[in-house]
């Protein structure tokens, strides 16, 4: 562990994304201290302002300052991907482990489940489940996460099943431990680092489908500003109001490349198989020069 | 011989999933909490009668318990009819039939964009690893993954729809109807698969039959397309399986911006009507692409690859 | 085989599909004669004008007509009845005009158009209860109704398209070519997608102007708007009223705009004790700023503030409509015994805190409801906004405080529908019962001249309104967008009339 923590201090990349990726998360955290207005404020005699000294981003249809609401926003929206986030994870990797580690008819069981997860769309699938528990924010952090938990699943049996035939795994075994201690022990700390990159990037696209929900009328309760909902109301106004579809759609598109690129670096410093990758790239660079 | 019982295997196995489907789907939509008699009359800003929605309600035996539903819906269908939609007043056949072309369509004209840019851009990137063509389509591509796909869809409709007049922006109907939607959905999965196609080369450029290639004298363009390229494709085959596995399913946003008729817009209308039988044709054909992808990405490892044995483990 | 051999094989696969696809998929042919392109917002699942409301979609095509119909003035005008005469309390004796025919140049008579009556009442439950008819007769040019009661709405409510008159006997598929009288004649039906017109040359009124037609569903407001511009539509029907400025600063562009006859509402839950107070429902009444919510709403909505609309005869510049008053709505908190007492904005009474939902589904403006919520903080009441996927099942369990919807309210251009839908005592999801408005709404049942109608109709307002029974926000405006080719559009207060026999396309 103290290895990729010096490596990662030493990845200039990565630490560049990770300051951005933190100062990403802060400013909704700290919101009421930066936003210039009361996002839920209405301001009927600035209503439809394309922009000014006051309201940098413009403001709406009653006058709701956009700036303020994209920085409140962030509380919905990047609370409900880090709750779905958090819950898939947990649980995918939880099934994926098991099912990899205990082999028979539970693999069996948990594989056919995630097969049927996987065989409808997850648009589809999150509408389906949202019509059924009923809008709001909880419904949707719950169908979102009933949906999201297979790739993990998927990715972290498969890395069980490469894990349990290395030969230190034999031996936690005949060293005594149980199959409980095995996993938590051995096999956990060994498959984290790949997880780690997985949920970095999962945060982007798990942002990309709470927009898309959004635009199906899926999203949180009003007054609460939530990017994917301004997005989707902004749709109506693009003629009229273009700026209301704009700075939604560009703060979306900055998180997402964002927690994109902490991903690609994360990769870079956790996979052993890219750190190789370094060195034999200039032997390409090589071969070119060779060639050319 | 055996490849024949494997295949047939696979195939069979459509059954289980089907069944399993469309029973989860007929329970999701039991505990649903409102009826498609009512939603009916309601959309249109009509209060209507209980006993009209309750003799209605009857008619179609929504009031029966959940397993008598399930059967009733079963036994119609191993008699070859899936029913009648609730809402339309036509077949789920019909209406299936009537909107696969439609997703078909848009499936394959976004996959054929997707590889005919991707291929050829992410070998670029890989070959010129590093250089300000790499860097520039990696930045693009980054954006490019970033974007929430109505977003894009809106902007492009605007631009070439609205302002610059050059193509239909909604409908289906002739070539011209196709490009939007399908260039929506074509830039951001090419975005995706530069990346991926990128990261394989250069995984192969890595393995050691290379310098066997090189020592032999083989030119570098012939290398690259006819040992790297295939070699690294085998690894994006998967996600490929899975993208068009997930656009046969009906690119449900982009379907529903540009007003196109295909099957993943019809599941969502039916979903907001609670249309079941039209929800439950879905399933089954969500579940018969599933089984039927699956099958072919297997299928072409084993002829891409020889050295993969059918019915190994998947990952 | 070569793994070369297969990837090129594949790419070979892939676009000859391609091809076959894009063969398969034939250009519309170019007629000779004018052509016009219309879009609807909605379609229903088929074109029987006779099942649910897909009635609607075949008058909007200009297809179905019925015996009478209801003008731009809310006038229920002759069609294809031409004269009618009241026999008795219960008998109404309607003349068929002379020289209908059917799309099949078969004559339209009185038998025909009591088959077709028979039939929408056979299939559809709605056409047995809205115009309460027992038996029908036929005569010649003449069709006689007998209504199970006096029913003063008889007239109005047979303008319904669900009583459109068709061919029954005509040898068709109903559900996708009916044979009916309108201007135009289906040839073409795509479910959901399109239907395709041709020019009725035996029409009664006259040959229409356009040779054919093509209506698509576009159900997205914004994309409805943009195939307008893009040149794909001519002509449709509802755009989103944020893009309305876009067409009246347009000059390629003409906006016909009406007020319909669709309002928004919140509509009181009279089961909560809390509002059963007339003080509280009197101060959520007061403290909406509605100058402002319409200005907001921009050219969307008119003010509206009564139950009716200004372009309909029920006396919208004499009521005392509903207005703005936030000292007035404070004092009536006072007086209900509410006060804010722990300083947090909100009042309260014995401790506990005036909170009341507001429940609305997605049809329902939220900008509208999020405004109505800020102003209602200004006065100290606190409302609370809850999306619903469907707001039935809220009004059948009375699950709600206040629920904000919209009504058709002069659905057949008759008012009695809505006064009998939301306030008649044990039959509206709002539960309210008021003895003196009861009384009204009977003596309107059985009342038949329509002036004494518009009388009895101006009276329940005024009940309504001194009663605070709901609270009308705005008025919908309906909205006709055309490019300036299209001649003799005539805007609707009701929305499912809309191509009519008059349209041309000019140079």
């Amino acid at each position: 562990m103290k290895h990729y923590i010096k490596k990662a201090f030493r990845h200039r990349m990565f630490m560049l994304w990770l300051t951005l990726a933190v100062i990403l998360i802060l400013i909704p955290v700290f919101a009421p201290y930066l936003a210039p207005h009361d996002p839920i404020a209405t301001d009927y005699a600035n209503s439809m302002n394309p922009g000014c000294s006051t309201y940098p981003f413009g403001t709406d249809q009653i006058g709701r300052c956009i700036l303020s609401r994209l920085i409140y926003g962030g509380r919905t929206s990047l609370l409900i991907v880090f709750w779905v986030i958090a819950i898939v994870s947990m649980s995918g990797i939880l099934l994926g482990i098991l099912s990899g580690y205990l082999g028979g008819w539970a693999d069996m069981l948990i594989t056919r489940l995630t097969d049927i997860v996987m065989a409808i769309p997850s648009t589809v699938f999150v509408i389906a489940l949202v019509s059924v528990l009923g809008p709001g924010l909880h419904h949707t952090v719950l169908a979102m996460s009933m949906v999201g938990w297979t790739e993990y699943c998927r990715v972290s049996r498969a890395l069980v099943l490469s894990v349990r035939e290395n030969h230190y795994v034999e031996m936690a075994r005949l060293g005594g431990l149980s199959e409980w201690q095995t996993i938590r022990r051995v096999i956990l700390p060994n498959i984290v680092p790949y997880l780690l990159v997985n949920i970095t990037q999962d945060i982007g696209s798990q942002l990309l489908t709470l927009s898309g929900l959004s635009l199906l009328g899926l999203s949180s309760q009003p007054p609460t500003p939530e990017w994917g909902f301004m997005l989707s109301e902004g749709r109506k106004f693009i003629q009229s109001a273009p700026w209301l579809i704009l700075y939604p759609g560009l703060v979306i598109v900055l998180h997402v490349v964002i927690f994109n690129l902490l991903g690609d670096s994360l990769r870079d410093i956790l996979d052993p198989r890219y750190e190789g990758k370094k060195k034999k790239g200039r032997t390409i660079t090589q071969w070119e020069k060779e060639n050319c | 011989m055996l490849m024949k019982k494997y295949v047939i295997g696979r195939i069979l196995f459509v059954i289980p999933i089907m069944l399993i489907l469309s029973f989860f789907t007929f329970t999701l939509t039991y505990l649903a909490p409102s009826d498609p008699v009512t939603l009916k009359y309601e959309r249109m800003g009509a209060v209507p009668d209980k006993e009209q929605i309750e003799a209605a309600k009857e008619e179609l035996g929504l009031n029966e318990p959940l397993l008598v539903q399930y059967g009733m819906w079963l036994n119609q269908v191993l008699h070859g009819n899936l029913g009648e939609s609730y809402y339309y007043g036509t077949t789920v056949w019909r209406e299936m039939t009537r909107r696969l072309p439609n997703t078909l369509l848009l499936t394959l004209a976004s996959l054929f964009l997707t590889v005919l840019l991707a291929v050829p851009l992410g070998v670029l990137c890989a070959v010129k690893q590093n250089k300000w063509v790499d860097y520039l389509l990696r930045f693009l591509s980054f954006f490019g993954v970033s974007m929430p796909s109505f977003w894009v869809g809106t902007l492009l409709m605007y631009a070439f729809g609205v302002k610059l007049h050059l193509l239909p922006i909604m409908g289906s109907g002739d070539f011209k109807h196709l490009i939007l939607p399908s260039v929506t959905l074509a830039f951001w999965m090419t975005s995706l698969y530069v990346r991926r196609v990128r990261g394989s080369m250069l995984e192969e450029m890595n393995k050691d039959y290379l310098t066997g290639s090189l020592s032999l004298g083989y030119t570098k363009r012939r290398i690259i397309w006819t040992q790297l390229l295939p070699n690294s494709l085998l690894s994006v085959i998967t996600m490929f399986g899975m993208s068009i596995g997930s656009l046969l399913g009906g690119a449900t946003i982009i379907e529903t911006i540009f007003e196109w008729q295909g099957v993943g817009k019809m599941a969502v209308d039916a979903i907001s009507v609670k249309d079941y039988p039209i929800i439950q044709g879905y399933v089954l054909w969500m579940a018969v692409i599933y089984v039927t992808v699956n099958l072919l990405v297997d299928l072409s490892y084993q002829f891409l690859d020889p050295r993969i044995r059918l019915g190994g483990n998947k990952i | 085989m070569g793994k070369r051999k297969l990837l090129a094989l594949g790419c070979t696969a892939v676009m000859a599909c391609t091809a076959l696809f894009g063969g398969t998929i034939t250009a519309h042919a170019e007629s000779t004669g004018s052509h016009l392109n219309a879009a609807l917002y909605w379609f229903g699942g088929s074109l029987d004008p006779h099942a649910d409301w897909d009635g609607w979609t075949t008058c909007r095509a200009g297809v179905t007509e019925t015996l009478v119909t209801v003008n731009e003035n809310y006038e229920i005008v002759p069609l294809l009845s031409d004269t009618w005469e009241q026999t008795d309390d219960c008998t109404w004796k309607m003349h068929i005009r002379d020289g209908v025919t059917f799309q099949n140049g078969k004559p339209v008579d009185g038998e025909a158009v009591k088959k077709s009556f028979e039939r929408a009442m056979e299939i559809q439950d709605r056409a047995v209860t809205a115009a309460k008819i027992d038996s029908i007769e036929a005569d010649g040019q003449y069709v006689i109704f007998t209504t199970t009661e006096p029913f003063g709405a008889f007239l109005a409510n047979i303008s319904e398209p669900m009583y459109s008159v068709i061919d029954v006997d005509a040898d068709t598929d109903n559900a996708s070519a009916p044979v009916a009288t309108g201007p135009y004649m289906v040839t073409d039906f795509e479910v959901n997608t399109s239907i395709e017109l041709e020019k009725y040359d035996g029409y009664w009124n006259g040959a229409p102007e356009i040779d054919t037609i093509t209506v698509k569903n576009i159900e997205d407001d914004s994309t409805r708007g943009m195939a307008l511009q893009s040149g794909e539509m001519d002509i449709v029907q509802r755009v989103a009223w944020t893009d309305i400025p876009t067409f009246e600063n347009d000059d390629r562009f003409d906006v016909y705009d009406t007020q319909g006859a669709r309002i928004r509402i919140l509509v009181f839950n009279f089961n909560n004790p809390v509002l059963q107070d007339l003080n509280v429902r009197k101060a959520i009444m007061e403290c909406i700023d509605y100058d402002s919510l319409t200005a907001v709403l921009g050219s969307g909505v008119s003010r509206s503030g009564v139950p009716y609309p200004a372009s309909a005869p029920y006396g919208y510049d004499e009521l005392d409509k509903q207005a703005y008053d936030a000292e007035d709505a404070k004092a009536c908190l006072e007086e209900a015994g509410y006060a804010d007492s722990d300083g947090n904005g909100y009042v309260e009474k014995d401790g506990e805190e005036l909170v009341l939902t507001i429940t609305y589904d997605n049809t329902g403006y939220t900008t509208m409801l999020e405004a109505v919520q800020d102003m209602a903080k200004q006065v100290g009441i606190h409302l609370e906004l809850k999306l619903m996927d469907s707001i039935s099942d809220a009004e059948e369990n009375r699950d709600y405080d206040i629920l904000a919807t919209n009504w058709q309210v002069l659905s057949t251009g008759d008012p009695q529908w809505f006064l009998d839908s939301l306030y008649k005592t044990s039959c509206n999801y709002s539960d309210y019962s008021n003895a003196e408005l009861d009384e009204v709404i009977e003596q309107l049942a059985q009342t038949f001249d329509l002036d004494g109608r518009e009388a009895l109709t101006i009276e329940a307002e005024k009940i309504l309104l001194s009663d605070v029974a709901s609270i009308y926000l705005v008025g919908e405006n309906n909205f006709v967008v055309a490019n300036n080719k299209v001649q003799n559009v005539i805007p609707y207060p009701i929305d499912y009339y809309f191509i009519d026999n008059g349209l041309s396309i000019g140079e």
